[in-house]
């Protein structure tokens, strides 16, 4: 009985020292404090271009046509191949997506002053994103979202990443010029001490 | 019992040894600018520890007098951990101006509230409610050092090994006195001389950790980061989060529809 008293209280303190342990983990990605003008511009490569093809690898005629020249045996195998293919491409996307919110936290840690309204709720969009890109992957994964859902998240997600794409370029030019100009700063009071 | 008493004894003993080595590298390798909070700490432990080893011999063990010295001199040794804390989270983080002026008001709205909550929560009784602050006040101690290394994470803010190292002695030595602070409250007598014992083995294990720290090379002064230019933030932010904000409710639509599909 008394046991079950301490249970509660040391759940909690293993789950802490778990949430810890993980938080001091190391990542294999460079410090955002690190980050530079090349880093921002490698942010133009966009998985959206391959967008076409993978329109091409849902479209209903060509599982039409595979039914009629290979059987549907190839057709059914096929099909769950291309399912694969489209989650990566979902998978990628989301990559995209994160390298922009990493951008976010880059310009925030440069910066020299925040605003925690802005840095919530970028917190918050984020656990909500990222929850939302899973389910959907899951689905995928199960075969639960029928072929035209899938390609109607294809249109939504590579649409979205062609504005992205947009965005970014302008957001890299914007920040990589920023990070240009403190970089010459920071040369020009190193040059006078 | 006595033979538990005599550990407990020898262990305080081995603490006390400890701490002086901690004082002895804080001053001979002057890192008591860097951690000013830290030495601040050890020392108020050891001055309570000596001022209880008077008292022990002067009063007796089991005097009332005693007890709540000893308990109020635990309000000086929190403020002082809370300082030590306060400089982990400095060392870490202020090197960024904007996430640091940040964390340090979340950081402290986060210990205040847990502080409050814990004093609030102990009730009056004299006894059971040092007990119940203490524990709260501990968790309080480990909640801030995980918000604050999730804090770190979230910005990949990446830890000196030397940092995370008093952290985790902080950590280790919190967690252990609110699960033995835990273990009192339920047992209460029966537990006492274990109790000491107990309190005394996780800190000797956290002293050792910042013995490790405090061995560590200093490193050169970090160089002066490339701050942005304060329109730079202001600018893409509020952009980054409209687009993410878009792109979660064509997300919630989509799913919404699927489900209504079905």
């Amino acid at each position: 009985m008394s046991l079950l008293l301490l249970l509660p209280t040391l759940a909690l303190v293993i789950l802490l020292a778990g949430v810890l342990l993980w938080s001091l983990r190391s990542t294999r990605k460079a410090p955002l404090d690190r980050i530079c003008a090349v880093d921002l511009e490698e942010t133009g490569q966009r998985h959206a271009t391959h967008c076409p093809q993978i329109r091409q690898a849902l479209d209903a005629r060509d599982f039409s046509y595979l039914t009629a020249s290979g059987g549907p045996k190839l057709t059914r195998r096929i099909r769950r191949e291309r399912r694969y293919v489209v989650k990566d491409y979902l998978v990628a996307l989301r990559g995209d997506f994160d390298h922009l919110l990493r951008l976010a936290r880059a310009i925030a840690l440069l910066s020299p002053e925040v605003v925690a309204v802005h840095e919530l709720e970028r917190f918050r969009l984020t656990l909500q994103f990222h929850w939302r890109c899973r389910v959907i992957g899951l689905r995928l994964l199960f075969g639960a979202a029928t072929l035209p859902q899938v390609s109607d998240a294809s249109d939504l997600v590579s649409h979205l990443a062609v504005r992205l794409e947009a965005a970014l370029k302008e957001l890299g030019e914007r920040a990589a010029l920023a990070v240009e100009m403190a970089s010459s700063l920071d040369r020009r009071n190193m040059n006078t001490v | 019992m006595a033979g538990i008493y005599t550990w407990a004894l020898r262990l305080s003993y081995l603490s006390f040894a400890l701490q002086m080595v901690v004082i002895y590298y804080l001053l001979s390798r002057r890192l008591w600018p860097v951690y000013p909070g830290l030495l601040a700490y050890i020392s108020v432990n050891v001055l309570q520890g000596c001022l209880l080893f008077f008292l022990y011999r002067h009063w007796g063990y089991r005097d009332h007098r005693t007890a709540q010295v000893a308990w109020g001199s635990q309000i000086l040794c929190l403020l002082a951990r809370a300082w030590a804390i306060a400089d982990i989270c400095r060392l870490l983080l202020g090197r960024y101006r904007g996430v640091w002026g940040l964390a340090w008001r979340l950081l402290s709205a986060l210990a205040c509230g847990l502080v409050l909550y814990s004093l609030a929560s102990a009730g009056l009784v004299w006894n059971q409610a040092v007990l119940k602050a203490s524990i709260g006040l501990e968790l309080s101690t480990v909640m801030v050092l995980v918000a604050l290394f999730l804090f770190a994470r979230h910005y990949e803010i990446v830890a000196l090994p030397e940092i995370r190292a008093l952290a985790l002695g902080f950590f280790i030595y919190s967690s252990f006195t609110v699960l033995n602070d835990k273990i009192l409250q339920i047992w209460l007598g029966p537990y006492v001389p274990g109790w000491q014992v107990f309190a005394t083995l996780p800190f000797i294990g956290s002293i050792c950790l910042w013995i490790w720290a405090v061995r560590q090379p200093v490193g050169k002064t970090a160089p002066e980061l490339a701050v942005l230019p304060r329109d730079v933030y202001y600018a893409l932010t509020p952009e980054v989060n409209l687009r993410l904000r878009v792109l979660n409710e064509r997300l919630s639509r989509l799913w919404d529809r699927e489900e209504h599909s079905r």
